[in-house]
């Protein structure tokens, strides 16, 4: 349970708002790259921490990020030509290059010094890793990149993609490094009797016990969320999953398995961005593992003028009460965007009020995270700055499963290290 | 004419609004009993005085209303399992019983006692007239359960609906006790060639008879009589014999009214603030005689739940495609141009936005009925916050004698005596309780 008080503090991330202001202290990831497809493209909106941008791609490749209304009258330059290194409005020709400078004013005099006056706010911005990056706090403080293994690996070895969430990024986080609804939300009727004659972990463990020991450790990125279960006479069965600040998630997966980071960006209060990548440090992702196919299947099913997928709120994410009853714990079919974990996060409302909720044992990571947030908030209102905007390196961690003796503690188990940390180079 | 402060005082039902409070004193019908088909069926969204709400019917058959968020996080309980006794939430199986217990946590550790801490918030539910009955309000205040004439009659006697009306409840009940309309609204055309004919006489008259005066006569005297209950709202009409045509519309609190028709078996508009811009509208007709007859049951249903084919969950007609309304029909057939009456009931109330602003209108005295229902529902809600019970709630009024009525009476005849089943008064203005 939080006070409305910190639930504000939490949720809102307008400019001037405190989680506002920590949020514009890091890269954040605001667009694929793919969205700007070459030099001279169509202009494409892009909301942003509440803010309303238009992005562009100019005639040398560079990409611009300026503010979506012209400087002279406000209208939106969404609506601009992009052409000969700048955006130029249609309403009387003012014309921005991606530093946000005015280019031109054909409407005044030419002996008229009152462009060289005029500045669009602009975003620096970073293409890499198939997502444009850009800082939107004060220059002075421009942080380092976060070091995200895929970040620099080549483009053959990730996929990424991108939806849109109708809720608040903290109610979207907290889906994700809540890793206990797996045994209900995504199982189906039958996974006990299944779990008799299954081979693979997850087969096997994910479903009984039903519920974990959550061991919860603060780090320097964020937190490291461990789910412990009693299997088999002597063993654990761990899930490890990382939040990682501000919006990271990195979810529980099988050894030698790709890596999925989750990206939940605020559009705004009540929307989400969420850019997923699925990747192999030494190999291109294969098609027929779980969080590549989640990317390439939501790469098929969203909508990329609304970034909605197929199943939504509005449609009740297609569920299917005979499913319900039959097959499929939720009755949500797979297959059709995020809809299984969409349904449970946006029915929650656009901003969840977090004074009426009652948290157990097994939401210590949500807990934890919600502390190192609000505390990384409330440092920067006196003037501490976050540690990890300025120490990209701490990124450079992993997601994990393990099967340990009961004795063996996952973080003393060399091959579960290896798969929790990138190897410095 | 209303200050706006009185305005947002009866209009705002909201938990914790004082009006609201006083609604939450009264049984109110939120789904009809067949939104609920079986056992174990699926849940509903239910929304209702500004709450999300979510209904069931648990594997005994009993109704449970609790609220839509998981206390657990959140998640909506609509796409919950409704199975063994109890409604399940998808996120971490957390299951509720109709009463908001918690019944099973199975995501907590073994032995751990959190369950029996967790409850949900429930309201109780009755099933009656065809239509579910909640109260919401503190148990120490639950009332008598409904027993209006038709919470009485064997359910084949009774057929009640439910639609969406988009705009605010009061100015939807305004509609119903507003008995001057019926010269113009609900005319058509034709209605105006009509003739008189040998009913005219004290009785009730013919619909020929009836349409000819509210045709020839659309001034109406308006009377008000406060009741136990409510209040009784009368239209007079001369007759061409020197006669009176009066039509009761009874209004029991808070949101019945039973609209004045001939024969005491007028039906009854129940109006329920889903929230402060929207409402339900329930249509109840009863017959004391006789079950309906299959047709009967289709027609009214038919009539009033016209919705929208491409959405079930919305009306047809409705502001955005202008209640479909046909200018050539209007000119030629029936006034209003819209069908059938309902639709244009919609049209109007509706058209004066969502909450409607009452410090620009301009009321006279056919409005009577409307000013009186205002003072009772602003003394209500002022009311309910110095420990003062809003009305109606006595459990000595014999609701189930409460009729509305549509008559003739001789001119120098006590027009309030017709109707009068559950003791009224004869004077205008005097209660008798």
């Amino acid at each position: 349970m939080l006070s409305q008080e910190d639930n504000e503090l939490l949720c809102r991330v307008g400019p001037g708002t405190p989680m506002g202001t920590l949020l514009r202290r890091f890269w954040t990831p605001a667009m694929l790259s793919d969205e700007l497809p070459g030099p001279d493209c169509d202009p494409v909106r892009v909301r942003l921490l509440g803010e309303d941008l238009i992005a562009f791609r100019d005639t040398n490749g560079n990409v611009g990020l300026i503010d979506n209304y012209c400087p002279h009258r406000r209208a939106s330059l969404f609506f601009g030509r992009n052409e000969e290194c700048g955006l130029r409005c249609v309403y009387h020709g003012w014309k921005f290059d991606v530093n946000g400078d005015c280019v031109d004013m054909p409407s005044e005099p030419a002996e008229s010094n009152f462009k060289d006056k005029v500045h669009i706010t602009a975003y620096p911005v970073l293409d890499k890793g198939g997502i444009i990056w850009t800082y939107m706090g004060p220059k002075e403080l421009t942080p380092e990149m976060p070091g995200f293994e895929w970040t620099d690996l080549p483009d053959s070895h990730w996929v990424v993609t991108k939806l849109l969430y109708e809720s608040n990024f903290v109610q979207a986080v907290e889906g994700e490094i809540d890793t206990v609804h797996l045994g209900f939300l995504h199982s189906n009727l039958d996974v006990d009797e299944k779990a008799k004659t299954a081979t693979s972990w997850v087969g096997k463990y994910a479903y009984t016990p039903r519920w974990s020991n959550f061991h919860v450790k603060t780090t320097d990125y964020g937190i490291q969320i461990g789910a412990q279960k009693p299997v088999e006479e002597d063993s654990y069965y761990w899930r490890i999953a990382q939040w990682l600040t501000p919006y990271y998630t990195m979810i529980p997966r099988m050894p030698g398995t790709a890596v999925r980071v989750g990206m939940w960006v605020p559009m705004d209060d009540e929307h989400t961005w969420i850019m997923l990548v699925a990747y192999h440090t030494d190999r291109p992702p294969e098609p027929e593992e779980n969080a590549t196919q989640e990317v390439l299947m939501l790469q098929k099913t969203v909508d990329r003028k609304t970034w909605l997928p197929e199943a939504r709120m509005e449609n009740d994410f297609f569920i299917d009460r005979e499913l319900q009853k039959t097959t499929s714990f939720s009755g949500i079919p797979r297959g059709f965007g995020r809809s299984q974990d969409a349904a449970m996060v946006e029915s929650m409302g656009p901003i969840t009020d977090r004074t009426h909720e009652h948290l157990g044992t097994t939401d210590r990571g949500i807990i934890g995270m919600r502390n190192h947030l609000l505390r990384a908030v409330k440092d920067l209102q006196e003037g501490i700055e976050p540690y990890a905007a300025n120490n990209g390196r701490v990124y450079q961690v992993r997601s994990a499963a393990a099967l340990l003796p009961r004795s063996v503690a996952f973080e003393d188990d060399p091959a579960t290290r290896k798969e929790l940390f990138v190897e410095p180079k | 004419m209303l200050p706006e402060a009185e305005n947002d005082l009866i209009c705002h039902t909201g938990p914790g609004t004082p009006m609201g409070e006083a609604l939450r004193r009264y049984w109110l019908p939120c789904l009809l009993i067949t939104d609920l088909p079986e056992n174990d069926g699926e849940p509903v969204r239910v929304k209702i005085l500004g709450e999300e709400l979510i209904a069931f019917r648990d594997t005994d058959g009993k109704v449970g209303l609790i609220n839509e968020r998981c206390p657990h996080r959140g998640a909506s309980l609509f796409f919950g399992i409704n199975q063994e006794c109890g409604i399940m939430c998808i996120y971490h199986g957390w299951k509720f019983d109709v009463n908001g217990d918690c019944v099973d946590m199975p995501s907590d550790l073994p032995g751990s006692i959190f369950k029996d801490k967790v409850h949900i918030n429930s309201y109780p539910c009755i099933e009656s007239a065809g239509m579910v009955w909640t109260y919401m309000g503190p148990i120490d205040k639950k009332p008598a359960e409904p027993d209006l004439i038709f919470n009485r009659l064997p359910v084949n006697q009774v057929i009640a609906t439910r639609v969406p009306v988009y705009c605010n409840y009061v100015q939807s009940i305004e509609g119903n006790i507003d008995p001057s309309h019926l010269g113009t609204l609900h005319r058509r055309i034709v209605d105006w060639t009509l003739e008189t004919d040998n009913t005219d006489r004290p009785g009730t008259p013919s619909p020929n008879l009836r349409s000819y005066i509210l045709a020839k006569y659309p001034y109406s005297e308006i009377q008000v009589q406060d009741t136990a209950y409510g209040f009784r709202v009368m239209g007079i009409r001369p007759t061409d014999a020197g006669n009176r045509h009066i039509r009761i519309t009874t209004h029991v609190m808070p949101v019945c009214s039973m609209i004045g028709s001939p024969g005491r078996a007028g039906g009854a508009f129940i109006i329920v603030p889903v929230d402060d811009e929207n409402c339900m509208r329930f249509f109840v007709r009863h017959n004391p005689d006789r079950p309906f007859s299959n047709p009967e049951r289709e027609s009214t249903l038919a009539e009033n739940m016209m919705m929208d084919p491409t959405n079930p969950k919305i009306r047809l007609k409705r502001a955005d495609n202008d209640y479909m309304l046909d200018r050539r029909v209007q000119k030629t057939t029936i006034l209003a141009g819209i069908t059938p009456n309902a639709e244009q009931d919609y049209a109007v109330t509706e058209s004066m936005g969502p909450i409607y602003d009452r410090s620009h209108e301009h009321l006279y005295a056919a409005d009577g009925g409307i000013i009186r229902f205002r003072q009772i529902m602003v003394s209500a809600a002022k009311g309910i916050r110095e420990g003062i019970d809003p009305p109606g709630l006595d459990p000595s009024i014999p609701f189930h004698l409460i009729r509305s009525e549509e008559t003739i009476v001789k001119a120098d005849d006590d027009p309030w005596l017709a109707g009068a089943d559950a003791g009224e008064s004869a004077k205008p203005g005097e209660r008798i309780w």
